[in-house]
């Protein structure tokens, strides 16, 4: 089964194309990893396939079904979560944080606590739970976000540079947590510069260089 | 010199005995002020996310509209008040003229503008993040904005206690709208006036102290708030 | 949406049931200032009043400056429990806030602008209540030499041909219109930059006055007030009485003009001030030993 499908899709910034996909295909439970340097697309195409970017051109399907953006993309946008590569803690706590998708979707607030503290589990996030999100370090944010978007319960995570600007030690502990979740069989898409970290996880590698895959 | 330093004498000593006069005065500055600056928050703070949020035809007139009104001397608005709140103008039936709702009236005119430019800013410079973070998360489009709002609370709550600062250190509004009466509508901002036109520099710098200090609590109070 | 703004209460909830042991500062933080917000709130109904049965008085500054209501209201307020509201303004504003409907009686002294005021039906019932004078004070050196004169006009020729400095209320006040229509009667229509018009109270004025060793025209009362007070050191030069005089009179404003004017409490107000017991208040006010007032009701009852 073939989660996403994306062909000939093209965005546009201003005049520039920054991309111009011919053809990408993600498999249901398995890992895609997008490669290239900086500047190559990678993020654009990340945002687009999590419904935040509208393509200007090309099919783009999810489960079969195309993708619908903008204000009508709701029902995608629960499916589909992005960890973007510097996310954005909200002000409050970590758990506040984390239970967010999960009252998003309607969830009581006892509820979305239980289920926040499994995935706050899932990424060692257990001894911030209650920590002001504003002062955690680099590598803190970035589990937490991840235990954000897992809490959420999306089917399909997008993974932007996770482990980007981070010290070895919590470098390891994220991909550790990458390795757990793949084992698990959600269907990830990983976006990295420096892929030979995730070569064991990968099942498909989709190299990118000026919007164009290569 | 000595002139001065006696008025500064008389004057912290009418605070540290808590002259009746000057408390009475600071009772209707809390008072007035305070609901001036509930009504003009509820008013200016959606109005503030509004234009700071929207995409609409006249948002910039808007804009630009607010931020003049923020230059409107404060006589100018009193006088206008008055046009409306006397006994011949418009609002005239509600025997308004010269009571403390007559002061707030004046002052949520000069506190909107102020209070929906300062919250429109401090929504505007909310992270660009938080509407991407919020929309990957699964948020519906009114959660998205309840979201940028809650992140831009502490700015919002910055312009409500700007807004009470401004309000309770008003003079011209106050002296039209509410007539100086001692005891109802004398605020420590027409008490001062009064008394430095009787020459009667202590007492006025008693009430001038007193001002100042609810001020500055209003202030240390805001910054409290930002600090996080 | 709603559970967002609830969560606080869950954060509060978490916290007591975690065992850990850790400061959670935000947290403390938020809840400081939701009960500063909800003591504003209960601050703010507490403190709304409704509107009150009342009597609004316009009167010039001088009545009010001098602490002569001050006497007067408590007694009449414990006779009939209606608070008395005084705004004062100049009698220029005040029989304008009579004209507006805006107050319920006015109290003035300006002889040619309450008998317009009246004769343009603005005004119901008029009374005098007392008077006092007007007198010129200057520096104690008094340099135009105008304490020696017998006549008003005379006194001001002296300070305009001298070129002494002369200090005006400027203000469309009673005491200003009293002094325009000297000028005038002294045939004096021209002023050089001796003359100086302020646009301010009788106060301002007269400090402005002594700091600059300047003459003005004041009202006995508000001059003797600031002179009590240590606040001016000027001397009264110049004649006394005569065109000088000082009457003020109450006008209640004319209910036919409107309707929502309190006229039966301004007739007891009127009433009042004109029976033997006001017309005593007023005869035994004293600022430092001295009269400021002299009742001239006529038929006090």
């Amino acid at each position: 089964m073939e989660v996403f499908f994306l062909e000939n899709v093209k965005f546009r910034f201003e005049a520039d194309l920054v991309l111009d996909i011919e053809r990408v295909t993600v498999s249901s439970g398995k890992v895609v990893l997008l490669t290239g340097a900086n500047g190559s697309g990678k993020t654009t195409l990340l945002r687009v396939m999590a419904g935040l970017l509208t393509p200007e051109d090309g099919i783009i399907q999810y489960m079969g079904d195309p993708i619908i953006f903008g204000k009508a993309g709701l029902e995608h946008r629960r499916r589909v979560t992005l960890l973007a590569q510097e996310p954005y803690l909200f002000r409050g706590n970590v758990l506040l944080n984390v239970s967010y998708g999960l009252r998003a979707r309607g969830m009581s607030i006892t509820q979305a606590n239980e289920k926040a503290e499994e995935a706050i589990l899932k990424t060692r996030c257990e001894g911030l739970i209650h920590r002001d999100a504003a002062k955690l370090s680099g590598g803190e944010k970035k589990r937490v976000a991840l235990a954000r978007a897992l809490a959420a319960g999306a089917e399909t995570l997008l993974l932007d540079e996770p482990i980007s600007h981070l010290d070895e030690e919590n470098s390891k502990q994220i991909v550790e947590i990458i390795k757990e979740l793949a084992a698990s069989g959600i269907t990830l898409v990983v976006s990295t510069h420096i892929p030979e970290w995730a070569s064991s996880l990968s099942v498909k590698n989709v190299r990118l260089a000026y919007g164009r895959i290569v | 010199m000595e002139y001065l330093l006696d008025g500064f004498a008389d004057g912290l000593m009418r605070v540290l005995r808590a002259d009746p006069q000057v408390m009475l005065a600071a009772w209707v500055t809390i008072k007035v002020g305070f609901w001036a600056t509930i009504l003009a928050s509820l008013i200016g703070l959606p109005v503030g996310f509004l234009l700071a949020m929207g995409r609409f035809r006249g948002r910039g007139f808007a804009i630009t509209l607010l931020q003049t009104s923020l230059g409107l001397p404060t006589v100018v608005i009193g006088l206008l008040a008055y046009g409306f709140l006397s006994r011949r103008g418009p609002l005239g039936f509600a025997d308004l003229l010269f009571t403390p709702s007559a002061i707030v009236v004046g002052l949520v005119v000069l506190a909107v503008p102020l209070v929906a430019v300062f919250s429109m800013t401090s929504v505007a410079s909310v992270d660009e993040r938080v509407r991407e973070t919020a929309l990957t998360l699964g948020a519906s489009n009114g959660l998205v904005a309840w979201t940028v709002l809650r992140e831009a609370r502490f700015g919002m709550m910055a312009a409500v206690l700007a807004a009470f600062g401004r309000v309770s250190s008003e003079v011209g509004i106050a002296m039209m709208l509410g007539g100086n009466i001692e005891g109802y509508t004398r605020t420590l901002t027409t008490a001062i006036a009064l008394e430095s036109m009787k020459g009667e520099f202590g007492f006025g710098i008693a009430l001038g102290v007193v001002l100042l200090a609810i001020i500055f609590v209003t202030n240390l109070f805001s910054r409290y708030i930002q600090r996080s | 949406m709603k559970s967002i703004s609830k969560s606080w209460i869950v954060r509060l909830r978490s916290n007591l049931q975690n065992n850990q042991e850790y400061k959670y500062i935000p947290m403390t933080r938020c809840f400081l200032a939701r009960l500063f917000l909800a003591l504003l709130l209960v601050l703010g109904f507490w403190t709304h009043s409704p509107a009150l049965d009342r009597l609004k008085l316009a009167t010039t500054t001088s009545t009010e400056n001098s602490g002569l209501l001050k006497q007067l209201h408590p007694a009449f307020e414990k006779k009939y429990g209606i608070p008395v509201h005084t705004i004062s303004v100049g009698t220029g504003k005040a029989l304008r806030l009579g004209q507006n409907g805006d107050v319920d009686i006015v109290l003035v002294h300006a002889r040619k602008a309450e008998d317009s005021f009246m004769d343009r039906g603005y005004g119901a019932h008029r009374r005098a209540v007392m008077y006092n004078d007007f007198v010129i004070v200057g520096p104690a050196s008094d340099p135009a030499g105008v304490f020696k004169t017998f006549d008003v006009s005379e006194a001001l020729l002296q300070i305009k041909n001298s070129k002494s400095l002369w200090f005006s209320r400027g203000d469309d006040s009673g005491t200003h219109k009293k002094e325009m229509e000297l000028w005038r009667d002294a045939g004096v229509g021209v002023f050089g930059s001796w003359y100086r018009a302020l646009g301010q109270g009788m106060g301002r004025t007269l400090m402005a006055a002594d700091e600059k060793s300047g003459y003005t025209l004041t009202d006995r009362g508000t001059y003797i007030a600031l002179v009590a007070n240590g606040k001016v050191s000027l001397k009264i030069q110049g004649p006394r009485g005569g065109r000088l005089h000082n009457p003020y009179s109450v006008i209640a404003v004319n209910p036919k003009r409107h309707p929502h004017v309190r006229f039966d409490l301004a007739v007891k107000y009127i009433d009042f001030l004109t029976s033997g017991e006001g017309q005593g208040i007023i005869r035994d006010f004293r600022l430092l030993g001295k009269q400021l007032f002299y009742p001239n009701a006529k038929n006090p009852r």
